[in-house]
């Protein structure tokens, strides 16, 4: 210990994005509301930010990657605020650092090229170099993901299945040599008989090549199965974060709770014994003042309708609920 | 039991014709299968297995380039006679079999509803078709009834499409299916692309309804969890082939097929950090199939045999009936 203060990896810092609906007087949306949350910069980690559609975590990881900006807020990455950047040079080697990982491999790829000029494209644009290095670096990346370069080129994307495609896709992330990737659901397109292998590349890559992963995913278990963090986003706001074991196996929060309880169990003898309030008020629930989930609440109280509950920090984890205040 | 459906061998084929090259992707190659009355029968398999193509031969639906090779589909007790749906034609399958008979819930289905009308007028629209004598507020009563039953909140009938989450479009549309009661109701992915809560809601309607109507419900998900939450039967389509099937409990205690262990051993578990393992290799192309079984190439299991031969389809426990020769060896061993 020297006293100093290691600088994290990315750090967000009340990370805030409203989308403006409708004209010039029309209503707003917070997407994502002060979002605080930070990846050590000593040893890389995977993250996963769990929640459903429209929880906020596409916005977010898009604000991550600088796709979009924040309304307000601060995006630090290896100390450095990202989102105030203007210089081309500087954006060059934030891309290199970060990179993303897509949804839908089927189309990342043009379907009228061969998958390797996906490959050379982010190569050509994002690194300087002479064509073998370039070819190096590529035939690397695709050798990481557990594939051969001779294999794959000259063929177009139709001839791959969706994992393969998804692999080429990790390897293109892979060409920069970057210290985040952020993936957004990258398994929910592919195979249920090969989605372990795509997670199991991801844990591979974090430990081999030391990157740092921020999985983000509306499933649970591979988010169990991925990583000792979890974030858990509900209409914005983070509802709970801290080590998975501790959030998934003794959640805190309702909404944790009832979406652990959401989950169908592959054991034909842990069906459900209990029904489920369904709500068709899911789309008001963002212009809600108080906590977004007192419709639903089992436990609400006076104060949930009046006030946002802070983040309350137990231990190691935090949760935005007054029942652990 | 009495029996529902009975499909024998059907084998129905996509043809593509491209400048005189001519494809055959063989979706779904001699299955057999019988559905009984007031099961609930789960279809699983990886996408590109058949198991759409399957639910649409069996509702009928039998457009170009989808050509039924050969096979029967038998529906018993169409109002007391028995049917051959492939050989009805249009106008009598409109007439006698659906939203009657058997009701058919494609896959995103939520997206269906027209957005321009209330939930109602869209409920009001199907009832007309068969109660053409009725009055409105007779309908009316009619289609309020049908959503309290199925648990559906009151106030949605009045809503318009946008102002319903995806999963609350999903269960108007099942409700919708379901007005006439159909004793036979088709679901593909019912419950994909929904969160969890939804999902759970979604299911939950599917079961109240059998639960009331005591109908036949014949859902394809690749959601093995989901089979698992909800389903009687269970069975397993590889590659166009149905490869497993049998009660679901005894599918997931002791699955036979390779393809079927794998599937659920590969589920994660929370709370459980053991190394999960895919199936190895990729699924084929339904134009150009490998010999023999269709999963050796995939199967750490595999012998000579089975790469000549198809292996039989045949009964290795009371319901359970498997694919494959090392399961079927196994047991003559024992």
């Amino acid at each position: 210990m020297n006293g100093e203060k290691k600088t994290s990896l990315l750090k967000l810092e009340n990370v805030t994005k409203i989308f403006k609906l409708g004209g010039l007087f029309g209503s707003k949306l917070i997407a994502v509301n002060q979002i605080n949350f930070e990846l050590k910069g000593d040893q890389p980690e995977i993250v996963s930010i769990v929640g459903e559609s429209g929880s906020g975590k596409t916005t977010l990881a898009r604000m991550i990657l600088g796709l979009i900006e924040p309304t307000h807020g601060r995006i630090i990455f290896k100390g450095k605020d990202v989102t105030t950047i203007k210089n081309r040079h500087e954006k060059l080697i934030f891309r290199k650092e970060v990179q993303p990982i897509f949804q839908n491999p089927f189309e990342a790829f043009n379907p009228l090229k061969k998958v390797e000029s996906y490959l050379f494209e982010t190569a050509k644009n994002l690194l300087k170099g002479s064509k073998e290095e370039i070819l190096e670096r590529v035939e690397r990346a695709v050798e990481a993901v557990g594939m051969k370069f001779s294999e794959i080129s000259g063929r177009y994307p139709n001839e791959f299945s969706g994992g393969q495609l998804q692999r080429l896709a990790i390897a293109r992330a892979l060409i920069t040599q970057p210290s985040l990737l952020v993936a957004d659901e990258p398994v929910s397109m592919v195979d249920a008989s090969l989605r372990m292998s795509i997670l199991n590349l991801f844990k591979k890559l974090n430990e081999k090549m030391r990157v740092s992963i921020i999985y983000i995913t509306h499933d649970l278990a591979t988010a169990y199965y991925m990583s000792y963090r979890i974030v858990i986003m509900f209409r914005g706001v983070v509802i709970e974060m801290g080590p998975s074991d501790l959030v998934l196996l003794e959640p805190f929060h309702p909404y944790t709770k009832l979406l652990l309880e959401s989950i169908p169990k592959p054991d034909p003898e842990k069906r459900w014994k209990s029904k489920i309030k369904l709500s068709d008020t899911e789309i008001r629930e963002y212009g809600m003042i108080g906590c977004k989930f007192v419709n639903r609440c089992p436990y609400t109280m006076e104060k949930c309708r009046k006030t946002e509950p802070p983040l309350f920090q137990r231990d190691d984890r935090f949760v935005r609920c007054f029942l652990y205040e | 039991m009495k029996k529902a459906i009975t499909i024998k061998n059907l084998r129905a084929y996509y043809i593509l014709q491209n400048s005189g090259n001519k494809k055959i992707v063989r979706a779904v190659d001699d299955v057999s299968l019988d559905i009984y009355e007031g099961e609930i029968l789960g279809i699983a398999g990886e996408s590109g297995c058949g198991k759409t193509t399957l639910l649409k031969v069996l509702y009928g639906l039998l457009n170009p380039p989808l050509f039924v090779k050969s096979g029967e589909i038998i529906y018993h007790d169409v109002g007391g006679t028995e049917v051959d749906i492939l050989k009805l034609p249009v106008s009598e399958k409109r007439s006698m079999l659906y939203w009657k008979h058997i009701s058919y819930i494609p896959q995103a289905s939520m997206n269906v509803l027209n957005p321009l009308l209330k939930v109602k007028k869209q409920f009001l629209k199907v009832l007309k078709t068969h109660y053409k004598d009725r009055k409105k507020g007779q309908l009316l009563e009619m289609a309020a009834e049908h959503a309290k039953n199925l648990g559906l909140p009151s106030d949605i009938l009045d809503s318009y499409p946008h102002q319903l989450s995806g999963g609350m479009r999903q269960r108007v549309t099942i409700a919708i299916a379901t007005l006439f009661t159909p004793k036979i109701i088709f679901a593909d992915e019912p419950t994909t692309a929904l969160d969890v809560v939804v999902q759970r809601g979604v299911m939950q309607i599917l079961k109240d309804l059998q639960s009331i109507y005591k109908n036949t419900i014949v859902l394809v998900s690749h959601d093995i969890a989901v089979h698992a939450e909800i389903t009687d039967r269970l069975g397993i389509m590889y590659a166009g082939k149905l490869v497993e099937l049998g009660p679901t409990l005894s599918l997931f205690r002791s699955p036979l097929h390779p393809y079927t262990r794998f599937l659920i051993e590969s589920l994660p578990q929370i709370g459980e950090k053991k190394t999960k393992m895919s199936v190895p290799g990729v699924p084929p192309s339904l134009i150009n199939l490998p010999s023999g079984c269709r999963f050796h190439p995939r199967c750490p299991f595999k012998s000579e045999i089975c790469s000549e031969e198809e292996p039989p389809f045949v009964e290795v426990r009371e319901g359970h009936f498997v694919a494959c020769f090392r399961t079927t060896k196994e047991e003559d061993y024992l």
